[in-house]
């Protein structure tokens, strides 16, 4: 008991002090220790995020092996969203022309890399890399007719695939769907009676309905914090998460960090909200 | 001698070239240069600022150019790079929507109101280094837009009411006269038009080089052009052409605006126009930040809001202003089925089809609310837009011509007309029997628009009329518009102005792009027709705006009641920008960066 109580003081000490280290901004070597080092998962992988935009000159070997085999998740994230903007680039290059001009084989091939990485059997982090690229080239079929808006919520609730594949296919389906208000409106959406197929159109189905709010019917922070911490569904609280983060963009570092810790192990989408914003604190 | 004359001709040559290739701009700024004001209190530019020269900036379009040649273009593919390349003696204001000085200086209009003397700025010269003269202004009105051996839908706008046409005139090298048989009031407008480098392309005129066939000028300046060959004094050349992939272009080292700190403008080096295969891999490319300013729809809206603070971007959204323009579905008058013709010049067929357009839907599903219903061939913030009930009032759609969406109204009118459901397949066939199919046609990659193309077709069919859609590249779409290939029904739309005169080429039964009714100018002439024409001559005669307004209110009621075009929507102003790129806030309806008019990409600048 005692060592325990001794080890969680010990951890406060050693965030207390990376807080005190890390007030103003962050360097590369700053970001990187906060990723390496800190325990708060969140906290780390906020760290990682923004540490992404600095390893964008990495190879994709090195950047691979990150997001595989980081020692922490900080690590891992930063290798894996350092990944996610190298898949995307070669994908908005096959799109890069007329479209009677973009190849269907490439596109296809394109298609196969990224699902063989998003569905495969790698590690999760790696798997996550592949969700932007994926979610881009499913669009790009629809434009090009290769595939139709509603094959992608077919894809977005088979069981067989994993979640990365089926986020990804929800991200497109919503992306695609934005301009179709039997799918995609406040009324719809907030319909806590509504079934989705997966959680994956759930998420995907909140953040669409978080950037309603925030394009054309803003809430107050208040009633976004609610919704993210309370929200009856998925749908709802990912909406809240989304609503909330403008809220918290210009918020200290510390207070972010803080709140983190309030958060350790509960209300996810609250919390994802802060560790967002903590993201973007660090990346300034 | 013949010998020694070769010589001096080769000699010359081989001095010249060097001296074109090392042509590199001003040595000093020319007297008569344009300052433009920025971020001087009191003027327009008040709220933008002085920039810093260098970078460049990226935009997307989804389709290519068809051609480099202002004069024949008809198509904002085209144009968005012509007009940026070649001005014209007035310019659109693009905070104020008013004519400013451009290549003239100044000018002045004499007491009867039919003579313009335009006094030209000196010392300008094109982008290859000669000189600009008053010659390239003749030359450009005279020899190309009013030469009927030219395809250029300007010549429609330069008509007078008389049916007479402008006589350009030089009087010195810098001055040039405009008269006009009969007093013209929209007369300015029509010197935006484009200005062309006679020592460029004279030679491609049979009237002035009997060795080139008529219609030669008409091929000149073609996609396959070296662009070193493009010459103008805008901001902006072509540098090089990537079908199907980006146009570049380049600072013109001789353009003649500066910044009010004597810098000389375009800021930018370059700007990359990338081709992109849809509007949504443009939102993506735009997300990932490899397009640093574009007109997104309403729909993406509320992906790009939350992204403002963590991408450093602005969304600019002005509900209350639609821009100019007008989208409309048009029925082939001229289509080559004789049973499709009869049916399509049919009033109470195209009322019919009118009464199942739902523009609320529509305004909700593909806009998210950013938009209004259109009725109208004159935009919306036209002061002689009759939507309001005075000039320059505000708008209360009291005088707005409503096809009310009634699928039932559509079913009574189709009726009436002797279309039924013969075979019981749930579609009408004409009245012989005969199965009735419409193809609806619009550019593939505009998602509002085969939104919209959707809708009408899902509406068409509780009528019991089969519309299928088809969404095609849009040059090949621009081609049947013209004329050049059969089409059915085309929904489309076209760029608008405060003066609604610069429709002259739409809406004249002789106009260029009369585009549901062509053969309207060969005698098949409708009793709307004739006086849409006499309208627009009144119109154009007269100086009393408010006489004006009604003359055009008169022009607005019979074109929409007669539905050549049949209206759909408005969509209101949208746009957004990196803030890394300075002064992208000029953006308007009026002119955006990325926008066809040429106007503004000029003083945007890129801050790091």
């Amino acid at each position: 008991m005692g060592v325990s109580r001794l080890r969680v003081f010990g951890a406060l000490a050693c965030m207390l002090a990376l807080f005190a280290f890390v007030a103003f901004a962050h360097t590369v070597a700053e970001l990187e220790g906060i990723a390496a080092n800190e325990l708060v998962p969140a906290i780390s992988a906020a760290a990682g995020a923004a540490l992404a935009v600095d390893y964008a000159g990495k190879t994709e070997a090195y950047l691979l092996d990150l997001a595989a085999n980081g020692r922490t998740i900080g690590l891992r994230t930063a290798g894996s969203n350092a990944l996610s903007a190298i898949y995307v680039k070669p994908v908005l290059e096959v799109f890069s022309m007329t479209l009677a001009k973009v190849q269907t084989p490439s596109v296809k091939a394109l298609e196969d890399k990224m699902t063989a990485i998003a569905n495969g059997t790698g590690p999760e982090m790696v798997r996550a890399s592949a969700i932007d690229a994926l979610k881009q080239i499913f669009i790009g079929e629809v434009s090009k007719a290769m595939r139709n808006t509603a094959s992608l919520k077919t894809l977005a609730s088979d069981m067989t695939k994993t979640h990365e594949f089926r986020l990804a296919a929800a991200k497109a389906y919503y992306f695609m769907s934005k301009g179709t208000a039997s799918v995609v409106s406040i009324k719809v959406l907030e319909n806590t009676a509504a079934k989705y197929a997966s959680d994956e159109l759930a998420y995907a189905a909140g953040e669409l309905l978080g950037d309603l709010y925030v394009g054309f019917f803003p809430k107050t922070k208040a009633e976004s914090e609610t919704l993210a911490k309370s929200g009856a569904t998925l749908v709802l609280r990912v909406a809240g998460q989304v609503g909330l983060k403008p809220f918290l963009y210009d918020t200290p570092v510390v207070t972010l960090e803080t709140k983190i810790l309030d958060l350790l192990n509960i209300f996810p989408e609250y919390r994802q909200a802060y560790q967002d914003a903590l993201a973007y604190q660090y990346g300034l | 001698m013949k010998r020694l004359i070769v010589t001096l001709a080769a000699l010359t040559a081989i001095l010249l070239i060097p001296a074109a290739v090392m042509a590199q701009g001003y040595a000093t700024k020319p007297a008569d240069a344009v300052i433009i004001p920025l971020g001087v209190a009191g003027t327009d530019y008040s709220k933008l600022e002085p920039g810093v020269r260098g970078g460049t900036v990226y935009v997307g379009t989804i389709s290519n150019p068809k051609k480099w040649n202002a004069v024949t273009a008809h198509e904002t593919s085209t144009t968005q790079y012509t007009n940026i390349m070649q001005p014209g003696l007035v310019n659109l204001n693009p905070i104020t929507a008013g004519y400013d000085p451009e290549l003239a200086k100044s000018w002045e209009v004499s007491a009867d109101n039919k003579v313009i003397t335009f006094h030209l700025r000196q010392g300008l010269k094109w982008s290859d280094g000669t000189p600009f003269t008053a010659d390239d202004v003749v030359f450009s009105f005279m020899d190309l837009y009013l030469n009927t051996d030219i395809e250029t839908d300007t010549r429609d706008v330069l008509q007078l009411p008389d049916g007479n046409f402008p006589v350009v005139a030089k009087v010195d090298d810098y001055t040039v006269t405009v008269t006009c048989s009969v007093a013209f009031r929209p007369l300015l407008n029509s010197m935006t038009a484009n200005i062309m480098p006679k020592h460029k392309l004279a030679q491609y005129v049979a009237k002035l080089n009997p060795a080139v066939a008529a219609d030669a000028f008409n091929q000149v300046w073609g996609l396959d052009t070296d662009p070193k060959e493009l010459v103008g004094m805008g901001a902006f050349m072509v540098e090089s052409y990537t079908a199907d992939l980006n146009v570049v272009m380049k600072r013109n080292p001789y353009y003649y605006h500066y910044d009010s700190k004597g810098t000389q403008l375009p800021y930018l080096d370059k700007y990359v126009v990338l081709t992109v295969a849809s509007q949504d891999v443009m939102l993506l490319k735009y997300q990932n930040g490899e397009i640093d300013c574009f007109a997104p729809r309403p729909q993406d809206i509320p992906i790009l809001k939350p992204e403002e603070k963590t991408k450093n971007l602005t969304v600019l959204v002005k509900g209350d202003q639609p821009g100019f323009g007008t989208t409309w579905v048009v029925l082939n008058w001229d289509t080559q089925n004789q049973k499709y013709r009869d049916l399509f010049r049919t009033l109470k067929f195209r009322q019919g089809v009118a009464h199942l357009f739902d523009k609320e839907t529509m305004i909700r599903n593909l806009f998210n609310g950013l938009a209004v219903p259109q009725w109208s061939p004159v935009s919306y913030l036209s002061p002689f837009y009759s939507g309001r009930e005075t000039y320059a009032g505000p708008v209360t759609e009291k005088n707005a011509v409503v096809f009310e969406y009634s699928i039932d109204t559509a079913k009574a009118l189709f009726d009436e007309i002797g279309l039924k459901d013969v075979n019981n397949d749930g579609y009408r066939e004409f009245a012989d029997g005969t199965a009735l199919e419409i193809t609806l046609a619009t550019n593939a990659g505009n998602t509002t628009r085969e939104g919209a193309c959707l809708i009408i077709a899902d509406d068409a069919k509780k009528a019991g009329l089969k519309i299928t859609t088809n969404f095609i590249d849009f040059n090949v779409l621009v081609n049947q518009l013209m004329g050049q290939e059969d089409y059915k029904a085309i929904y489309l739309g076209l760029t608008g102005g405060t003066e609604p005169h610069s429709g002259a080429n739409v809406y004249m039964s002789t106009g260029g792009l009369h585009a549901w009714h062509y053969s309207a100018a060969t005698g098949d002439i409708t009793d709307v027709e004739k006086r849409v024409d006499e309208l627009m001559n009144l119109a154009a005669a007269e100086f009393d705006l408010d006489k004006v307004f009604e003359y055009y209110k008169e022009y607005q009621t019979i074109l929409s009641e007669d539905l050549g075009f049949l209206y759909t929507i408005n969509q209101a102003f949208i746009y957004s920008y990196y803030n890394r790129i300075g002064n992208a806030q000029v953006a308007s309806p009026i002119a955006t960066p990325s926008g066809n008019n040429g106007l503004t990409m000029d003083l945007i600048y890129k801050k790091s």
